[in-house]
């Protein structure tokens, strides 16, 4: 980045990117990174190591705040300089975490514009590590503070969520040399719609009814149309990905307008979205340009999340007219299982 | 956008990678050719999702309203026209939802043999056995059919079989005994299962699966005697033994994964026993501190031996 704030340079992250496109070269690089699974489970570990060191030293009634995140940014630092760390998780675990430790440890005032302070920090760490990540979060927090300030109308976030979402798709058309910047601005396109929608539904959710919002759904169907057409004409798969959310989020929010149980709903939205899928692929099963189906490697992380997800969604139950009766297991002494799920087979679904 | 196309023709130029690929990657840094698989894959299965979810919701709400032999019927027949279909298209061209409409038959034949067994209690008080049927089934399925999807259906319905799928947290702590017993035996079960496959089918492409299910249901069969006072020290021991056979089969088949179990769930059993012996707050938060930044350390040299070995 610079000698003030080192880092990977636009080189370099060109040169990982050009790794993963074609994975049989060599890339010489100084910098050690690590991929997903790893670098979430550093994250994990340092955000525990930089609550415990709060912890100690808030027990020990000392400025825990001011040392926790002297000693977590430090050390990041120092990794990054001296180590050259970058991407491992450790060193923006600790940075992030550094930075909300210093806010923790600050008496509260208990205003909404605390959030943007957490913000703040959010965009430095994402700044810093050039994390996508760190970056969503901190705009997350924007809509969140926005949703917060305004709390009795659900347009403000709304509005801000998909200008910011609209924004982000415009700028991905704009060649950018870093892939770290074209990532930021994809998790933007990505998460904004959520994140608005969701922010008007927490507005909504302590009140006795959640009535449609008709305004919203309106704003998230226009984004949508916009979103997709951008898609289609620059051909770019994050855009049609946040228009499937977008409408599906306005989907969700209409539901009152149609007078069927929860459950046929439910049905009927997944024989349109398997159907869809089924048409395009038998639409474009002969492409050779433009929008293809040519299979691409399902990644092993793909492949969890999916089976997570089946095992997840799987009804699941307990009836009170059973008692488990599977294989007695000698030492027993406790209440049998209940449970009535498994594999997808339950009553109480 | 993200053009790696000087990259791409350097490489091309210096004779790394072939034409045909250069050409073939550069086409998609231009995005001349944009391959939307991966998000009609996912849309496919959002979609499967959503009618499981919708299934299930039907036949909880309208038990008693229509007629069940008219559900049971429905959705059976619903299922047995999703293996229809995917035992019609498995001898043709493979297409993008084919995997999803067999996960739909299992799902649907899942939902329709519990439902069954919840009203007709064709089972009687071995009503359990339903899920042993299950996993017969989706095993069968999954082997006739190469498909992992439906292999974990198979192993969860055979961990709800065995009692310890989907437990409450309730029962980690009023039963650990009998809940870890019981995972400990699936784990047991679902290793045997592995190199059953393994040796009868070498070209398998279920072994990692089996492995991931047995080493997480193994741990947490340890975790949970952990959790409890009277059985702490045997669990934490034995999760601090599962946790070296762990990092001693990542290592030694280059499983990066196994070796992050290693480290994550020896670092909780070693902690649990450290903090139970250790009364002071100070102490047990400086222990914390000091094993966490041990366990990152730890971590971080194994991965680096592993990535040199690989």
């Amino acid at each position: 980045m610079n000698e003030w704030f080192p880092g990977p340079s636009v080189a370099e992250e060109r040169a990982e990117s050009l790794q993963r496109l074609v994975p049989g070269i060599k890339v010489e690089t100084p910098w050690k990174h690590y991929g997903m699974l790893l670098r979430i489970v550093f994250t994990v570990l340092a955000a525990i190591a930089v609550s415990t060191f709060f912890g100690f030293f808030s027990l020990l009634m000392m400025p825990k705040g001011l040392l926790s995140a002297a000693a977590a940014i430090g050390t990041a630092e120092w990794l990054i300089r001296k180590h050259h760390f970058f991407r491992t998780g450790i060193e923006s675990g600790l940075w992030i975490c550094g930075t909300f430790a210093f806010i923790f440890g600050l008496p509260s005032s208990g205003k909404v514009e605390a959030i943007l302070v957490f913000a703040a920090a959010a965009a430095l760490s994402g700044w810093r590590m050039r994390n996508t990540f760190f970056g969503v979060v901190a705009t997350i927090l924007v809509i969140a503070y926005i949703a917060a300030k305004w709390n009795h109308q659900p347009l403000p976030a709304m509005i801000t969520a998909e200008a910011i979402a609209i924004a982000a798709a415009i700028a991905l058309r704009r060649v950018w040399q870093r892939p770290s910047t074209e990532q930021f601005l994809a998790g933007l396109v990505l998460a904004m719609p959520v994140t608005g929608y969701v922010a008007t539904i927490i507005q909504r959710i302590f009140k006795d009814s959640l009535p449609t919002n008709v305004p919203v759904a309106l704003i998230l169907g226009t984004t949508s149309i916009v979103l997709f057409a951008c898609g289609i004409a620059w051909r770019d798969r994050v855009l049609l990905v946040s228009a499937t959310l977008s409408t599906a989020c306005a989907a969700i929010e209409l539901r009152d307008l149609f007078d069927y149980p929860t459950e046929v709903k439910l049905i009927a939205a997944g024989v349109l979205v398997a159907a869809i899928a089924v048409i395009l692929s038998r639409m474009l099963r002969n492409a050779t340009h433009g929008f293809v189906v040519t299979p691409v490697r399902v990644g092993a992380y793909d492949e969890a999340m999916q089976i997570g997800g089946i095992l997840t969604v799987a009804p699941h139950g307990a009836p009170a007219s059973h008692q488990h009766s599977g294989p007695d297991l000698s030492d027993s002494a406790g209440p049998t299982d209940k449970s009535y799920g498994g594999g997808g087979a339950g009553g109480g679904f | 956008m993200l053009s790696l196309e000087p990259e791409l023709t350097t490489l091309r130029d210096s004779g790394a990678i072939d034409d045909a690929t250069a050409a073939r990657l550069i086409a998609i840094e231009r995005r001349e050719v944009v391959s939307i698989y991966p998000e009609l894959r996912l849309l496919t299965w959002a979609g499967v999702m959503l009618i499981s979810w919708g299934v299930g919701l039907y036949i909880s709400k309208h038990l008693d309203d229509i007629g069940p032999l008219a559900i049971a019927a429905t959705i059976g027949i619903a299922a047995i026209a999703c293996y229809a279909w995917s035992l019609f298209k498995r001898s043709r061209q493979a297409a993008l939802a084919d995997d999803y409409v067999l996960l739909l038959a299992a799902l649907l034949a899942s939902a329709d043999v519990g439902y069954i067994e919840h009203h007709y209690h064709l089972l009687g008080a071995s009503w359990s056995r339903h899920f042993l049927f299950l996993a017969l089934l989706h095993a069968a399925t999954a082997y006739f059919f190469n498909s992992r999807l439906v292999l974990s259906l198979s192993v969860a319905s055979l961990a709800a079989w065995l009692g310890i799928e989907r437990r409450t947290v309730d029962s980690i702590f009023d039963a650990p005994v009998e809940t870890a017993g019981r995972a400990f035996l699936c784990a047991v079960v679902v290793i045997l299962w592995r190199l059953i496959d393994r040796a009868v089918r070498p070209a398998t492409t279920f072994s990692s699966l089996f492995d991931h299910f047995a080493a997480n249901l193994a741990f947490w069969g340890g975790l949970t005697l952990a959790a409890h006072k009277e059985t702490r020290p045997i669990g934490c021991a034995i999760t601090i033994a599962l946790a070296v056979a762990s990092m001693l089969y990542g290592r030694r088949f280059r499983e990066g994964t196994f070796v992050i179990y290693a480290w994550v769930y020896g670092t909780i059993a070693v902690d649990i026993v450290i903090c139970d012996a250790i009364h002071e707050e100070v102490l047990i938060a400086l222990y914390l501190l000091v094993s966490t930044i041990a366990a990152i350390i730890g971590l971080f040299i194994s991965h680096a031996r592993l990535r040199r070995l690989a």
